[in-house]
């Protein structure tokens, strides 16, 4: 591999000087590699999400894909965020094809909508297509957004808390299909995944890293190899031996980050 | 939601709605007709409404073209000028800062204060009235299309810059739909506001239309005519309202459904 396929050099991302949410974040990120970003709200990590998808710059720094800076948003990075990126004004075939029309794939409207349908079966909704996102159920939507990222086969997936908003049921089935889907990252045109949670045991079962950010300013506490073995399925990884051992071991990490935070001095020092 | 119980409420707005009419109809006939309460020539009764409606027939259905001919070019050229402008502004966070108060002071101003200006200066009566019309209309649908894109979730926006949608694509994709719900809601104070420019400007200046009818014949003290063009002008505006509404349910199906 040349260069990484994302980087983030010394970016500070502040609204003003008072209010500064990142500070001094270092990352990169292997092609094909699955990198799961866990910390308490206020941590700043949608913010990090958000410089990587180019939807806001940073103050200070800079962020790359496959080496070439970002400057803004781009169809190289699919992003699929918690509250469902659909139109609701649009089936959900026509959202998908919208974006696969941006992307420049399928010559034609027909071929475009066979794709689009390909996706949608993909992910089980072969039969929804022509059905508004508001005539879904969240876990649908979901994995109609996954579909879109999908299908515009973008080397890159930014996904921000999408199964925070799913009961525990449809999240499990959720993290099992993104596992069935997600190519292994050794392949080559493996995707590379930025997974943005608040769940601990969701960051451990899908991977491959784990980074623990903490808050005031938003920084990156540690990062966590999670070496379970590939493929993977949500139970495969929560029977590992191991599974318990990062599980801790991050819980443990989150635990500190909280406790600094509620640390009385910490507190009186920063009016907010 | 197509559901049993919606339609069934639809009905039973129509059916009360009805019987509301019925009742107040009874009771005007029951003191003009039966006891002769008031002014019989201010009040006529049913007697003589009724076959005032039969003579008056085809000056009613020619009134009627003469106001729509008038009425729906105004309020098109309104909504087109309208939304143009309204997205053209909203996209531009600066223009809109500086027209923005500029358009709301116009809004509430009643455009007919520039009758004697559109008579001396427009052409015709025809021309004169489309401006009086045009104007009064534009301003809310102006305003209500620039507050519908101020409106826009920021995660359609998010979406729509993910996807590199831009210029027009943007525009008709996700500007123009994700507004449309306040881009109704100020066509329809629109639309309020030009039947009332309509018959104002026909009871003024015009030698033809509804608001016109009404007025000639209330000056011969012809009053069962005057109420058969009150009843007919109510019809015409109920009518175009619900049509109205029939086709804002079809655009903004999917308001519904969120």
């Amino acid at each position: 591999m040349p260069c990484p396929r994302l980087t983030v050099e010394n970016v500070t991302f502040a609204y003003d000087a008072n209010q500064i949410v990142l500070k001094d974040i270092n990352l990169s990120i292997e092609t094909g590699e699955f990198v799961a970003v866990i910390g308490p709200s206020g941590c700043g990590k949608s913010t990090l999400l958000r410089l990587l998808a180019g939807l806001a710059l940073p103050t200070l720094g800079q962020l790359t894909v496959s080496g070439q800076a970002i400057t803004g948003p781009g169809l190289d990075r699919a992003v699929v965020f918690q509250d469902y990126s659909l139109f609701p004004w649009m089936t959900c075939l026509e959202n998908i094809v919208l974006a696969l029309e941006r992307a420049g794939i399928g010559e034609t409207k027909v071929r475009r909508r066979e794709v689009a349908l390909d996706f949608l079966a993909l992910v089980g909704l072969a039969e929804d297509g022509d059905k508004l996102p508001g005539e879904l159920s969240g876990g649908m939507r979901q994995r109609t957004a996954i579909a879109r990222a999908l299908a515009i086969n973008a080397p890159v997936l930014l996904m921000d808390e999408p199964f925070g908003a799913l009961d525990e049921i449809t999240r499990a089935r959720q993290q099992d299909l993104l596992l069935d889907l997600w190519p292994s990252g050794q392949e080559k045109g493996g995707k590379t995944i930025f997974f943005v949670t608040h769940d601990v045991e969701e960051a451990v079962i899908l991977g491959d890293r784990v980074i623990v950010m903490g808050t005031r300013p938003g920084r990156i506490v540690r990062e966590v190899p999670v070496d379970l073995p590939r493929p993977r399925s949500r139970m495969s990884s929560l029977r590992h031996k191991n599974f318990t051992v990062f599980r801790d071991l991050l819980l443990n990490e989150l635990n500190l980050v909280v406790d600094d935070r509620l640390a009385p001095g910490v507190e009186a020092g920063e009016a907010i | 939601m197509k559901s049993p119980n919606n339609s069934k409420s639809r009905w039973f707005g129509l059916i009360s709605c009805l019987a509301i009419l019925l009742v107040l109809a009874g009771s005007y006939a029951l003191i003009t007709d039966v006891l002769r309460i008031p002014n019989a020539v201010l009040f006529p009764g049913w007697r003589k409404i009724i076959p005032a409606f039969g003579v008056s027939i085809k000056q009613l259905l020619e009134g009627l073209a003469s106001s729509l001919s008038l009425l729906v070019p105004a309020v098109a050229l309104s909504i087109i000028t309208g939304v143009s402008a309204g997205v053209y502004i909203g996209l531009r966070p600066k223009v809109e800062a500086v027209l923005t108060p500029f358009i709301r002071a116009m809004n509430p101003l009643p455009s007919t204060m520039l009758i004697p200006y559109a008579i001396a200066v427009m052409p015709t009566f025809w021309s004169s009235s489309l401006i009086i019309i045009y104007i009064g209309v534009l301003w809310p649908v102006l305003m209500n299309t620039l507050h519908g894109i101020a409106m826009l979730e920021p995660r359609w926006i998010d979406n729509a810059r993910c996807l590199n949608l831009t210029g027009r694509r943007l525009v008709f994709k996700v500007v123009l739909p994700g507004a449309m719900p306040q881009i109704f809601a100020g066509v329809n104070a629109g639309l309020i506001r030009s039947f009332l420019l309509l018959t104002v400007a026909e009871m003024i200046g015009s030698k033809a239309g509804l608001g016109f009818f009404v007025q000639y014949y209330a000056d011969f003290a012809k009053y069962d005519r005057v109420i058969v063009g009150m009843i007919w002008l109510s019809f015409i505006v109920v009518l175009i309202m619900t049509l109205f509404d029939l086709l804002k349910k079809r655009i903004l199906y999917w308001t519904k459904k969120r």
